[in-house]
């Protein structure tokens, strides 16, 4: 099998089409700050003691504030249906939380992340003077819409949201996201085998 | 003092017929290999860790690749793959990326091996004829398809390359129900459909387990030891001898040489990241060809000021991709009928269906020129990948229900097929490896830059036989088909850099790939190869490997009583009867 594609490990478009992973270094520092020291503090854990202390405080990585903005916006991309599972069915947000503070994730990647955040509140409340926990979804979808197809960092970061549903969505659920592997039975798809067991997944390989 | 007759650099499938070959006939060989030793208990069909982290590669920012490429209108542009996320690491472990690739192995053909006398010379094309025949090398192919385990089926066809031996000695893997639509398609058009070899044990032998048929098998470990990886079909041999010491986690630096220009002593960083070294009396690099050439460049001495087998300057030139294209057929479900529908949504069996109709063209349009292979495969299942694909439209974004329902039609409505043409990958002076003048690794160490630059008859070549898949495709009743070539390489199919040849000042490599000026070091990974052949190149590594071994063997005294380890020091090389 050829394989052809950049960036195959995290996603392509943002770093080809965009650079976007040098766009955010001073707006992270303005506005990260506090997030990148959890970061850095959770980056040296073992997984299955991360798992723990994230659940136990539900988010660490993002203020309360910055939580309610990722969760409504994975909604928002990823809305549940009757027939299909939406961003919170699969863990969306907690399982973001999990791959940009995993061991060997990107910098880059994890500051587009959190800076997106930042940014995104600073473009709604711009836009319509309130947060975007504030807007209703004709206003979600006006900004958003708007940042995806008009700015490098909104489309950078959008993609990467995105991106990361998708792993929720599909990847094993050894993970912590797709649920009873509700991904996969929505998309009907067909996993290999043998599955990963808890002691052999992506940072336990060594 | 010597710790080791032979020190191998590199476990892929250039490293591991050395490694097997010498240690079975009872030299001491230590393997010096950068990444992990994992194990069939180590794979899992998990696209996170497999194919969406650097599980296998590594961390792009502490060891990284400078590409340069030629944009139109800036010119070569030189970026850091930490930068860009274009990974050319391609599997660093016990056994290299042979642990990950698909296993479609195909022979050269005898006019691969004279290209220029067959084709002639392309202005701006540095093509020249091997300095073996084909005829040298078919032993070697019979003899991987016995060691490494090729299971297939040999049918007659125009383009069958000679063979030794009637058939292969494994039988082919099972074949998904596709396979005989390509064959009724194919007896249509008057093409020959071809059984595609594969690297994969059909049952269980040699100690490992035969195909399990999940599905996954390109870019993912095989946990059943099927697949044919140097790790599983001849490392663990090797080590079972006795002689063969692998050392895992092994970062080799920098090869040191004496004054007579002879190697002594392989450089290296060890799993604590403590310096070390193995003296030996030969030393062979397989490190794949970026690395090769890389770590040939960062080796200078006395007799080799521009690098060890440099002395000419030819380190590092004429690197090879694969050049071609690809193309995917959809296959709606709803408009198959419902027993041809089950077929498709079968999922395990493999496709293993190519044509080499052209793999000569003579064309009214074209003329006469070297063509190449077709292989049709399904599009590979990992679901993320093909999740992440869906949420462009054009060149805009998508979301929400638009988004989901995109999805739900991709995976739920059709099935895909999907070709991949292979043809030459013509050398030419824009195409290399060199050290870069600033960016260095996490070891303080000079990164190689990556010079990409394609011939335009690639494409020409490319197009060609992307339309012949398409028609293909069609013809089986895909109800959309698109194709596509691109000047980008794909970077799992790497050779060159150190071509062999008998003109010490056009070749790195003498015709048994012992370096022209070094005479103790060999190179047998993909890097002596100086045109690529139209297929993929696992196989000719494997073969042209063993071959090598035959020559270190004879160079080395031949079979010798089982020695170990830990006598090396005292049976060295010279004091072999």
């Amino acid at each position: 099998m050829k394989q052809f594609d950049e960036g195959l490990q995290e996603d392509s478009s943002v770093n080809v089409s965009t650079g976007a992973g040098r766009l955010g270094r001073r707006t992270f520092l303005l506005q990260g700050g506090a997030a990148a020291a959890t970061v850095a503090a959770l980056a040296g854990l073992p997984y299955a003691l991360r798992r723990e202390l994230t659940r136990e405080t539900s988010f660490v990585l993002f203020s309360t504030e910055q939580q309610n903005v990722v969760s409504a916006v994975q909604e928002h991309l990823f809305p549940n249906s009757p027939n299909s599972p939406g961003a919170a069915d699969i863990n969306a947000a907690a399982y973001l939380e999990w791959a940009i503070t995993a061991p060997g994730i990107s910098p880059d990647t994890r500051n587009t992340i959190v800076n997106g955040v930042g940014r995104l509140q600073d473009a709604s409340r711009e836009r319509f003077d309130v947060t975007l926990t504030g807007l209703n979804d004709g206003q979600s979808e006006q900004l958003l819409r708007y940042l995806a197809d008009k700015t490098r960092w909104g489309r950078a970061w959008l993609s990467l949201m995105l991106y990361y549903i998708f792993e929720a969505l599909l990847s094993d659920p050894v993970y912590g996201g797709n649920p009873n592997e509700i991904g996969w039975r929505w998309l009907q798809h067909q996993p290999g085998f043998p599955r990963p067991p808890a002691d052999k997944i992506y940072g336990k390989l060594r | 003092m010597i710790d080791c007759d032979v020190c191998v650099v590199g476990s892929g499938a250039g490293g591991g017929p050395i490694a097997l070959t010498l240690a079975e006939a009872g030299y001491s060989v230590v393997v010096l290999e950068k990444g992990p030793w994992f194990t069939e208990q180590d794979f899992f069909k998990d696209e996170i860790a497999c194919c969406r982290r650097n599980t296998y590669s590594r961390n792009l920012r502490e060891e990284f690749h400078v590409v340069e490429e030629y944009d139109d209108k800036k010119g070569w542009i030189a970026r850091p793959t930490y930068d860009s996320s274009w990974d050319f690491w391609n599997g660093n472990m016990v056994g290299g990326s042979s642990n990950l690739m698909s296993g479609f192995f195909h022979r050269l053909k005898p006019k691969d091996f004279r290209l220029l006398s067959e084709f002639g010379a392309i202005d701006g094309a540095n093509i020249v004829d091997w300095p073996i025949s084909y005829d040298e090398l078919e032993p070697y192919y019979a003899k991987v398809e016995h060691e490494v385990g090729i299971s297939g089926r040999v049918v007659n066809h125009p383009n069958q390359e000679p063979r030794s031996t009637e058939d292969f000695p494994f039988a082919a893997t099972v074949e998904h129900p596709v396979a005989s639509w390509f064959d009724r398609a194919s007896e249509r058009g008057g093409l020959y459909s071809i059984p595609v070899p594969r690297a994969i044990l059909s049952r269980q032998a040699n100690g490992r387990g035969g195909c399990q048929y999940s599905g996954y098998c390109g870019s993912y470990g095989c946990s059943s030891g099927a697949k044919g990886s140097s790790r599983a079909a001849l490392l663990n041999r090797a080590v079972a001898s006795g002689n063969c010491d692998i050392r895992a986690n092994s970062h080799v630096f920098r090869l040191d040489s004496d004054e007579r220009g002879r190697v002594v002593s392989a450089n290296y960083y060890d799993e604590n990241g403590a310096a070390a070294a193995i003296n030996a009396e030969l030393f062979v690099v397989a490190c794949q060809a970026v690395e090769t050439s890389r770590l040939l460049l960062l080796s200078r001495g006395p007799r080799h000021p521009q690098g060890l087998a440099n002395n000419h300057g030819q380190v590092g030139k004429n690197l090879l991709f694969a050049a071609g294209g690809a193309g995917t057929g959809t296959f709606l479900y709803d408009k198959l009928d419902p027993e041809k529908a089950a077929q498709l949504k079968i999922r395990g069996p493999f496709v293993n269906r190519a044509l080499q109709d052209w793999y000569y063209i003579d064309d009214e349009e074209m003329g006469r020129l070297k063509g190449g292979t077709i292989e049709f495969l399904f599009r590979h299942p990992n679901p993320i990948g093909r999740a992440n694909r869906q949420k462009w439209e054009s060149d805009r974004l998508l979301w929400g229900q638009p988004l989901k329902e995109k999805l739900k039609s991709h995976f739920r409505d059709a099935g895909y097929l999907r070709f991949e043409t292979f043809s030459d990958w013509l050398p030419n002076d824009n195409c290399n490896v060199s050290l870069d003048a600033d960016l260095k690794d996490k070891w303080d160490t000079p990164v190689a830059r990556i010079k990409i630059g394609n011939h335009p008859h690639d494409l020409k070549v490319g197009r060609f036989l992307a339309r012949k898949g398409y028609q293909m495709l069609k013809d089986m009743g895909a109800d959309r088909a698109s194709w596509s070539v691109s000047g980008k390489p794909p970077v799992n199919l790497i050779a060159g850099g150190c071509r062999f040849g008998t003109d010490p000042n056009k070749s790195v490599l003498d015709p048994d790939c012992r370096a022209h000026d070094v005479e103790n070091l060999y190179v047998t990974d993909g890097s002596f190869m100086p045109t690529g052949g139209s297929v993929p190149y696992t196989w000719t590594i494997y073969a042209n490997a063993f071959r090598v071994a035959d020559t270190m063997l004879a160079e080395l005294g031949g079979l010798r009583a089982r020695s170990s380890l830990g006598e090396s020091n005292d049976s060295r090389l010279g004091m072999v009867a």
